[in-house]
């Protein structure tokens, strides 16, 4: 993501002019697409780059969390169960999904992120097979192996229940572009610098005045309460949950989606999902190649693109919006020479 | 001049070793000390005492006159003594200005919420950080990766990202280890302006000879304990010293 630059002399808007567009356009991306198989593939593509997003948190102190499917799962059953027992609104029950990740990831954070690399995969690894059992186990909860079912679909005041796919885009989208706004905004303040020192060093993080701990910590459960939100958008859009939705292996596409669209940028966690989740569906048409194909066309780009497609898009995008500075009038240079000609 | 840093009866037990006995020293504001000693003295040991790394056993570190033993690292950082480490410990993979930014971090006094939502200090920690850049020499190569930069400017920069936080004590271990005759007289160059400019220093080194040049105060020690100080001329004739050094030949050479 490109920082404003403060000496571009009243330029600064071009940059959030570029993102608006961008962002434009993906709101008019339903009224193009009026096939509901292109509409559904977006809208899991806007729910995995919310849980992606979330992994980017994560791994930007450099931890690699395999759980993330176990918090999703988490934020699921509570806003589902909260909806389909309870009758909570939509909205709340959505909200108290993500705390309830989040609220355990901070818990839980405080004694696993002790361990570090590989010992910190391994251990988040079986942290999902727990959880995985304990959805299939606990049925009171979870309702066991046949899950939850009849999940309405959102409901928001003033503008009822979003019953069709482009509806429940728009929310989606929503909540993709205030999830990232957030994270931008984390990573330019203070607190995303100590996320930056303790990945590369913690050791020089300490002597320079952070608790890496606690910047883990912190990190890992917003980092969580984003895939707790991205739990209950997922069991509003399908309708129904069961515990094989949120095995070890979607944990390991969220993973997948950071790398191949970039892990050390925000937006390569969102281009990842872009490019990860329609995969398997296009791939479809061979389905006896299937798995091969995904696994050969992941290596290929890690092979030639270890640092993420997103590394690939950053020069040109800067090229780009260096260029259109340039060309955009600057607000106060512009309206006195215009003054200057009129007299 | 006042005490800022008092080191009592310091002891550390590795299982059934005792690798610090007993230690104590003091460092006056404004003074440079060195802590000197053969191989396996335990300087190490005492350095990761003073700063949090390691826990005492016994014995006490006064820091500014409040008791700060067995405080974790960056809460030491945070009342004002930093350190450097022995080998190039830094931010390899950053910018060497973004190095010293985020050991600017700790000024940060403005609270959480003001310092998520506003960059007005990040305006000047940046004059912080040029200003930091300049005296050490490195302001020509702010934009490059740090883990780019020759082995002097690396371990300089490492001097910059501990004056970031403005320490009032600044704790150098082996600052020259490994350095050609030409590095080793650049860091002495700016281990004295550091001095000049206020700061309190402490050298932790096995280098006889270069302590000998820069520091007026020296601390020797040998198998965890002290067994000399004064000033350097004192120091050098003293029997326990001479015998320490050149009784382990290789030390005396290195």
């Amino acid at each position: 993501m490109p920082k404003p630059e403060r000496a571009s002399g009243g330029r600064g808007w071009v940059t959030p002019a570029a993102w608006a567009v961008v962002i434009g356009a993906a709101f008019a991306l339903p009224s193009l697409f009026a096939s509901a198989f292109w509409l559904y593939l977006f809208d899991v593509i806007l729910i995995n780059g919310v849980m992606a997003l979330g992994l980017n948190i994560i791994l930007k102190t450099g931890q690699v969390s395999m759980a993330h499917a176990g918090f999703m799962a988490i934020g699921a059953y509570t806003c589902a169960q909260l909806i389909v027992k309870l009758g909570v609104p939509f909205l709340a029950a959505f909200a108290l999904g993500g705390a309830a990740a989040a609220l355990s990831a901070l818990v839980l954070g405080r004694i696993i992120l002790r361990l570090r690399g590989v010992y910190f995969l391994l251990f988040t690894f079986s942290l999902n097979e727990f959880l995985f059992l304990l959805s299939k186990n606990v049925t009171v909860l979870t309702g066991g192996n046949t899950g939850v079912m009849g999940i309405p679909p959102p409901s928001l005041p003033l503008v009822g229940a979003l019953r069709s796919k482009a509806a429940f885009y728009y929310f989606a989208l929503t909540v993709l572009v205030l999830a990232s706004g957030l994270v931008a905004a984390l990573y330019r303040s203070p607190f995303g610098r100590a996320m930056d020192a303790v990945r590369e060093s913690e050791l020089l993080a300490t002597a320079v005045g952070y608790n890496p701990m606690r910047v883990k910590v912190v990190a890992f459960g917003v980092g969580c309460g984003l895939a707790g939100l991205g739990g209950g958008l997922f069991a509003s859009f399908l309708g129904y949950i069961a515990p094989f939705n949120f095995t070890f292996w979607e944990s390991v596409n969220f993973l997948l989606m950071n790398i191949v669209g970039g892990a050390s940028f925000p937006a390569g966690a969102v281009i990842g999902a872009v490019i990860i989740t329609p995969l398997p569906e296009l791939l479809r048409a061979y389905v006896v190649w299937q798995q091969v194909l995904y696994g050969f066309l992941l290596m290929l780009l890690m092979r030639f693109l270890p640092d993420g497609l997103a590394s690939l898009l950053a020069a040109p995008a800067r090229a780009l919006l260096a260029r259109l500075r340039a060309a955009a009038p600057a607000p106060g240079v512009d309206s006195g020479r215009r003054a200057g000609e009129k007299a | 001049m006042g005490r800022v840093l008092e080191i009592a009866g310091l002891r550390k037990e590795f299982g059934g070793l005792v690798a610090v006995d007993d230690l104590g020293f003091a460092v006056d504001e404004g003074q440079l000390v060195g802590l000197i000693g053969p191989n396996g003295a335990g300087k190490t040991t005492v350095f990761n005492l003073v700063t949090g790394h390691l826990r005492p056993t016994a014995g006490e570190v006064r820091f500014r006159g409040q008791r700060v033993t067995g405080l974790p690292p960056w809460e030491i950082v945070q009342r004002g003594l930093a350190r450097t480490f022995q080998s190039t410990v830094l931010f390899g993979e950053s910018s060497v200005l973004e190095n010293v930014l985020r050991g600017c971090a700790l000024r940060a006094p403005a609270g959480r919420v003001a310092g998520f939502l506003g960059s007005r200090r990040e305006e000047g920690m940046r004059t912080h950080a040029h200003e930091l850049l300049s005296f050490v020499e490195l302001e020509a190569v702010q934009d490059e990766r740090a883990r780019n930069l020759p082995y002097g400017h690396q371990r300089a920069l490492g001097v910059a990202i501990a004056l970031a936080s403005r320490p009032q004590v600044l704790m150098l271990d082996e600052p020259v280890a490994g350095m050609n005759p030409e590095e080793t007289q650049r860091m002495a160059a700016l281990i004295r302006r550091v001095n000049a400019a206020g700061t309190s220093i402490v050298v932790v080194e096995h280098d006889m000879s270069f302590v000998m040049q820069l520091c007026r105060h020296i601390v020797v020690m040998n198998h965890g304990r002290k067994i000399a100080e004064g000033a350097p001329e004192a120091v050098r004739t003293n029997e326990a010293v001479v015998v320490a050094y050149l009784g382990v030949d290789d030390d005396a050479v290195a």
